[in-house]
């Protein structure tokens, strides 16, 4: 059953503790895509459409709250 | 009612919402950068692709659109609503439209640029509310309740 009250929260934690650790993760996984759930990363691919079928298939309804974001170690500026 | 973010990665401020697209019973939460400098709110192509939407369900846009490595391919999604976790519960903002940008990488590099690029939450759902942001603080609020600045 999926608590629908939860997910905000959920996908909220898995957000903050990506950006928390990006600097670590770009290490780990560079020029990676990386699925976090639960503070910690799940599942990671070059490609975002293998990563996506994998995490769809293993967590279902639950990948609404498993944000998917890229990682690299190049240092940038975001001027929008 | 306060719409609370935090300070991501990138140095931006972060605000979180569940994008929902009924027409195709889409539902996904989405991080999107606050920037005012943007007139839309835009999803990029990452979480177009974690929505399961096909650039063949969009629209595609007559107006042209000035993004980040210059003019890029617009379409949109029609009738979408932003639902926002507040300090009183949820808060919905239908948008008459919410737009993805689509690039076209003309190099490796390039592409890899393009992977960064964050969806973007822009003046269309911003104008209507009061945005407060202070890095030094750590804080990233939008909010409806009078802000008082003196």
């Amino acid at each position: 059953m999926i608590d629908i009250q939860m997910e905000p929260k959920k996908f909220e934690v898995n957000s903050k503790w990506f950006s928390r650790h990006y600097n670590k993760l770009s290490k780990k996984y560079p020029y990676e895509y990386v699925a976090v759930h639960n503070r910690k990363v799940v599942d990671h691919d070059e490609d975002i459409k293998r990563l996506l079928e994998r995490v769809n298939k293993k967590f279902g309804e639950t990948s609404r709250v498993i944000p998917i974001e890229y990682v690299s170690p190049e240092k940038v500026d975001l001027i929008l | 009612m306060k719409i609370y973010g935090y300070w991501g990665e990138l140095d931006a401020p972060v605000i979180m919402a569940e994008v929902v697209y009924e027409r195709l019973n889409i539902k996904k939460f989405v991080r999107f950068i606050v920037d005012t400098g943007s007139s839309k709110t835009i999803l990029i192509e990452r979480d177009l692709k974690r929505m399961g939407i096909e650039y063949s369900h969009l629209q595609k846009s007559d107006k042209p659109s000035i993004g980040i490595g210059g003019a890029v391919e617009t379409y949109f999604i029609p009738s979408v609503k932003l639902i926002f976790s507040t300090d009183v519960g949820t808060y919905t903002e239908k948008l008459k439209n919410i737009y993805v940008l689509r690039h076209e990488p003309k190099n490796k590099k390039d592409e890899e640029r393009i992977k960064r690029i964050p969806s973007l939450l822009g003046r269309d759902v911003l104008d209507k509310y009061t945005l407060v942001v202070n890095k030094k603080r750590g804080l990233v609020v939008i909010t409806d309740e009078e802000v008082r600045v003196r």
